[in-house]
C-alpha cells in the first residue's frame, strides 16, 4: 500500500517534470534578457497571446466581440484590430503585443528596480514567477523550474492561475519539501546538486526565485 | 537514521504527489469568463488613522463647502466574481494622495503639513448592493514622487476579510511605462486590467472626468459564499 502511494507520488513528480520539459521557452526573442513585460514575474508575449486566445470559443483563430465580453479588454482589442474588421486574429494580437512589449526594451522596471519592496515573507517563491530566462548559456532553453523537489514549477503556478491562498500554501509546502530534502542529503550532495543545476541552467537567474514582484509592503520610500 | 530518512522522503513524495494530482483534477480551469484583477502592493500609505469622514465623496469633507483641489472624477464600477456574478455586500475602500501629492497618513503628511490639501478626504469606502456596483467622487490621481504613474489604491473586503488589494492607473498615461508597480502587474494583459479610461464628462462645465473600473475577484475559499449571496 505504502509502495503504491509512493509510486503514485513519483508518477506525479515525473509528470510534472515532463510537463516542465515540454514547456517552450518563454521568451523566444533574441537578446538574452527577458524582454517579456515586467521581466521576472511578467510573462512573455506568447503567454499573453495564449491567455487571450483561450477566449476563442469556436476555435477559428479569431477573437470576436462576442467571445471577448470583458469590457476591460475592449481597448486592447481595438488597438490589436489592425485592419478594423471588428475581429482580432492571433497574428494581429501577436503583432500588437510584440510592439507594446518592445516599447519597454529592458523588460520594464517590474520586480527589479532598486526601489523594489521587500516582498512579504513567505510569498517570495511562487509570487516571483519563473524569473528571467537566465543567461544565454547552454542552459538558456533549459528545463526551467527543474530544481529538484519543485512542487509546482512557476509556469504552472502561472498557468493554473493559483489564487493567493493557494500560492501561500504551495510556498509552505515547498518550504517543507526543501527543508526535508536538506535533511536527507549530505552537504556534499547538496553542493553537487547545486553545481549540476547551474550547469543545466547557465545561471541561477532562471530559477524563479528572482526578486519577483515588488509585492509585499513596499515599505521602502517612494513606492506608495 | 534509515527509518527517519524513509519517513521524510515519504512525506515529501506525498506532498509532491498531491500537487501532481491536483493538477489533473483542478476543475473549471478554463470555465472562467473574466480575467482576475491582478493584486498590487498596498504601498506604505494606507491611512494610519482613518478620517472621520469615510464616505464615498472624497471631494467634500463632512459639511464643508470648500471642495478639494484637483480634477473631479466620478469613479464607478462593479465588483464581480470571475464567473461574472456581482458581489453583494463587499466593501471597497480607496485612498490616494491629494492634488499636492500628500497622503492622509502621518508618515507622509507629517512633514508636508503646508503642502497638504486639507479639503481632500484622501480615503473613502462604499458597500456594494445586489448589483455589485460602487461609486466614488474623487480627484483624478496625480503622480507621486517615485511613482510616475498616477494611481488610486483600492482594497476590497467581504465580511471583514481582505479579498484584493490593487491600484487603478490611467490608461494611456505616459508615466505608466516608467512606473515600477505598473510593471509589476504582470504581462500586458494584466496591465490592461489595472487601467481605466478617464474620460471627460461632456456635459460638465467644470471639466469633470468619469472612469469605469470593474474589479474581478479571484477564486477564494469563500467563492461559493460570495456567489451564493
Amino acid at each position: 500500500m505504502k509502495r503504491t502511494v509512493a509510486k503514485l507520488a513519483w508518477l506525479g513528480m515525473i509528470t510534472t517534470a515532463s510537463m516542465t520539459f515540454a514547456q517552450p521557452p518563454r521568451d523566444a526573442g533574441p537578446g538574452g534578457r527577458g524582454r517579456g513585460p515586467g521581466g521576472e514575474g511578467g510573462g512573455g508575449v506568447e503567454e499573453s497571446v495564449t491567455r487571450l486566445m483561450a477566449f476563442d470559443k469556436n476555435n477559428d483563430g479569431k477573437l470576436s466581440s462576442d467571445e471577448i465580453g470583458d469590457t476591460r479588454l475592449k481597448s486592447l482589442m481595438e488597438r490589436a484590430d489592425a485592419n478594423k474588421d471588428s475581429v482580432v486574429t492571433k497574428e494581429e494580437l501577436t503583432q500588437l503585443l510584440n510592439k507594446e512589449a518592445q516599447s519597454r526594451p529592458d523588460g520594464g522596471p517590474g520586480g527589479r528596480g532598486p526601489e523594489g519592496g521587500m516582498g512579504r515573507g513567505g510569498r517570495g517563491g511562487p509570487e516571483g514567477g519563473p524569473g528571467g530566462p537566465g543567461g544565454r548559456g547552454p542552459g538558456d532553453q533549459g528545463p526551467m523550474g527543474m530544481r529538484p523537489g519543485t512542487v509546482l514549477p512557476p509556469f504552472l503556478v502561472e498557468q493554473l492561475k493559483l489564487n493567493d491562498t493557494q500560492k501561500i500554501s504551495i510556498a509552505k509546502l515547498q518550504a517543507t519539501v526543501d527543508a526535508e530534502l536538506a535533511k536527507i542529503l549530505t552537504a556534499e550532495q547538496q553542493e553537487q546538486m547545486k553545481q549540476m543545476a547551474q550547469g543545466f541552467r547557465g545561471g541561477r537567474e532562471g530559477e524563479g526565485r528572482g526578486p519577483g514582484r515588488p509585492e509585499g509592503d513596499g515599505r521602502g520610500p517612494g513606492r506608495p | 537514521m534509515n527509518s527517519r530518512m524513509r519517513l521524510d522522503r515519504r512525506q515529501i513524495l506525498r506532498g509532491t504527489g498531491a500537487a501532481g494530482i491536483a493538477f489533473f483534477t483542478t476543475p473549471g480551469l478554463f470555465a472562467e469568463e473574466l480575467l482576475r484583477t491582478p493584486s498590487l502592493t498596498e504601498g506604505p500609505f494606507y491611512p494610519d488613522k482613518l478620517p472621520l469622514d469615510q464616505d464615498n465623496d472624497l471631494i467634500l469633507i463632512k459639511d464643508s463647502t470648500t471642495p478639494s483641489v484637483g480634477e473631479i472624477t466620478h469613479l464607478t464600477g462593479r465588483i464581480l466574481t470571475s464567473a461574472g456574478s456581482p458581489v453583494r455586500g463587499a466593501t471597497i475602500e480607496i485612498w490616494q494622495c491629494d492634488a499636492n501629492q500628500v497622503y492622509i497618513n502621518s508618515r507622509d503628511s507629517g512633514s508636508k503639513k503646508d503642502q497638504q490639501d486639507k479639503h481632500f478626504q484622501g480615503f473613502g469606502k462604499f458597500e456594494t448592493g445586489s448589483t455589485g456596483e460602487y461609486r466614488f467622487r474623487t480627484i483624478k490621481p496625480v503622480p507621486y514622487p517615485g511613482r510616475p504613474a498616477p494611481h488610486i489604491h483600492v482594497k476590497v473586503k467581504l465580511g471583514g476579510r481582505e479579498l484584493l488589494t490593487t491600484q487603478l492607473m490611467i490608461r494611456g498615461h505616459e508615466g505608466n511605462a516608467r512606473d515600477g508597480i505598473f510593471g509589476s502587474a504582470g504581462d500586458l494583459v494584466n496591465r490592461e486590467l489595472i487601467m481605466g479610461d478617464f474620460l471627460r464628462v461632456k456635459e460638465s462645465k467644470i471639466g469633470e472626468y468619469a472612469c469605469s473600473f470593474d474589479i474581478v475577484l479571484g477564486r477564494t475559499p469563500d467563492d461559493r459564499q460570495i456567489s451564493g449571496k
